[in-house]
């Protein structure tokens, strides 16, 4: 095998460097042009060899004289062919070597660091989903429940700027009237702040802290304020069981997350930031499911057959086969046959109650022009509060 | 090829004339003026995957600029988006040099320029990141820094100490270790200074007169708080 005898180099003679092409002897004697320092001739058994560099790949042949410290460097990995193919003491051997050895790791590890690094980020990025993904309820519930107020109320406030809210006293006083049935037998201490908006999207939502839209294309399409009860509660159950809340933190982050646990009160104003998405977060199956359950528990608690809820999922079912149209409430609470047949299963109510209410009166009060008005900002302050 | 250095000092500019046919690679937005015989094109050095892992990992644009002296000789005068000075390195191929990931301004096309992967002190307390870029090949490499720029020659076996993100390139012969400012951990942040590298000769390392970090913090308490 014919090894190379000549090799490209930097030569530093002090703080001077020349890039230099060298030549190595059998006789182990290094030899180059140096400028004008002329050729230089160095016994290879009088330098101390060292890998040198960021990666340490580089082998510094390095030697003092007189005039100080002098280095020529080299990154060829031939010259350690060279320099193995010497007849060298078997010290000097074993340290060549090693230092090939490393030479070779160095070369390789450097090859796949950039890959192993975004490897890595990769990994951090979809680790930090599944933990924000199972970590996100356990952090929701360590929410001050003022927080959530706070969030809620200015979600609510937004929601519905730009938006016409219904005055007319009959439909205010009837959707009321079902929110405080429903609040009695809900098992939670919340007071609830209801508006109902003019919107043909058949829709209600509840935001964090209780506050409850609910839109007049639901009234319109309800046969009876039962049904209407029983969508509210199936909404409120989300907002009890803070699956906005969950939704909303697995929205916000990791920052803010660390934020809430340590009670960063900026953690709080970016989720206010973020609630004007609550309208428009869809959950998942084993949410509604729950939500469902909530919805059925406390219908039945309220004495509000549960047939209710069944028979509107139903009704809108089938309008939606004849439209394709899927209403606003539904894109968000995907509807399907086994939640109604969960829904129907349920057992009915020990003491049946009824609302005392004139149902057709209301959708269509609810329904009139003159039942609406411009929205928040030409009314009181906080939107809910007339109600 | 000439690359010069106009308006020097704190907005200095680099000024590149091209002979009929040479192509230089320059910063992504780094143009400012240009001759009518030039024609200016991006380029992603190195594929789709060198782009993106400098995009990624350098923080550095995806494209590279390429101005190419297409129909006849003319110059193009470029800077980057921050004040300071500009140096002019000539690359023999003897030697590859390791770049802050915002020091790159321009370079001739035989210029190779690739993504490194510091280690993990390296990247965690150097102040550079954990991507710099490695710089190989041969040909004219135009470096810009935030203040001025200095250039250190150490010989074989020298040390130097340099306040982390001061440092701007250095020889990749240049060795470096991250270690505190100071023998004890108290007093290395009680002076102010931290951490340091040490970095070990022989090899250039050119430094940072100023550190945008550190003007960051100084001008922060001039801003008024809401």
């Amino acid at each position: 095998m014919s090894l190379a005898s000549h090799f490209n180099g930097l030569y530093y003679a002090g703080r001077d460097k020349i890039s230099v092409r060298f030549s190595l002897s059998s006789h182990g004697l290094i030899q180059f042009e140096a400028g004008e320092r002329g050729r230089l001739e160095i016994a290879l058994h009088s330098t101390a060899l060292e890998l040198i560099g960021d990666p340490a790949t580089t082998l510094q042949i390095g030697w003092h004289d007189h005039n100080g410290r002098h280095a020529l460097l080299c990154g060829e990995p031939e010259l350690f062919d060279k320099l193995l193919s010497l007849n060298l003491p078997s010290p000097a051997r074993e340290h060549i070597t090693a230092l090939q050895t490393r030479q070779r790791r160095q070369l390789k590890g450097e090859k796949h660091r950039v890959p192993v690094y975004l490897g890595l980020i990769a990994a951090f990025f979809i680790g930090g989903y599944f933990t924000l993904h199972y970590s996100a309820p356990l952090i929701a519930d360590m929410i001050p429940y003022e927080w959530e107020q706070k969030i809620g109320a200015f979600a609510f406030e937004n929601y519905q700027v730009g938006k016409k809210t219904v005055t007319d006293q009959t439909v205010t006083d009837a959707v009321d009237a079902i929110v405080k049935r429903i609040d009695r037998f809900d098992g939670a201490e919340i007071e609830y702040q209801v508006a109902v908006v003019d919107a043909d999207m058949i829709n209600a939502f509840a935001f964090p802290g209780g506050y409850v839209v609910v839109t007049t294309g639901l009234i319109e399409n309800a046969d009876n304020p039962e049904q209407v009860a029983g969508v509210l509660a199936h909404e409120l159950t989300h907002v009890l069981q803070r699956h906005s809340m969950r939704k909303l933190v697995r929205q916000a982050g990791m920052g803010v997350l660390i934020g809430i646990v340590f009670g960063d009160v900026s953690a709080l104003s970016q989720l206010i930031e973020l609630s004007s998405q609550l309208d428009s977060l869809s959950f998942d199956r084993g949410q509604e499911r729950s939500a469902d359950d909530g919805a059925i528990e406390i219908m039945t608690a309220a004495g509000l057959s549960p047939q209710h809820l069944a028979a509107f999922f139903e009704k809108i079912q089938k309008a939606d086969a004849l439209t394709g149209n899927i209403p606003e409430l539904f894109q968000t609470h995907p509807l399907t046959d086994e939640r109604i047949k969960r829904v129907s299963a349920a057992a009915e109510p020990a003491q049946p109650f009824n609302f005392d209410l004139d149902w057709d009166k209301i959708k269509q009060r609810a329904t009139r022009d003159e039942a609406i008005r411009l929205p928040a900002n030409s009314g009181p302050a906080t939107p809910g509060a007339e109600l | 090829m000439k690359f010069d250095i106009t308006n020097p000092g704190a907005f200095s500019t680099l000024l590149v004339h091209l002979e009929p046919g040479e192509a230089i690679k320059a910063e992504s937005g780094a143009m400012i003026t240009m001759s009518e015989t030039l024609d200016v094109d991006s380029k992603m050095e190195r594929g789709l995957l060198g782009g993106l892992s400098r995009k990624l990992l350098t923080g550095e644009s995806l494209f590279f600029q390429t101005v190419t002296a297409a129909r006849g000789p003319g110059e193009v005068l470029m800077a980057s988006a921050y004040p300071g000075e500009i140096a002019i390195l000539e690359l023999d191929g003897s030697e590859e040099y390791i770049l802050q990931k915002d020091g790159f301004l321009a370079a001739e096309q035989s210029v190779q320029v690739s993504t490194k992967a510091q280690n993990l002190t390296k990247g965690l307390f150097s102040g550079e990141g954990f991507f710099v870029m490695r710089i190989s090949g041969r040909g004219k490499l135009a470096i810009s820094t935030y203040g001025g720029i200095q250039k250190l020659s150490l010989a074989p076996g020298e040390t130097r100490i340099i306040d982390n993100s001061h440092m701007v390139a250095w020889s990749a012969n240049a060795n470096y270790k991250i270690e505190k400012a100071s023998k004890g951990w108290i007093s290395s942040f009680t002076s102010g200074e931290g951490l340091v590298c040490r970095f070990k000769g022989p090899g250039d390392v050119y430094i940072q007169t100023r550190n945008s970090p550190g003007f960051g913090s100084w001008v922060r308490q001039f801003i008024p708080t809401r």
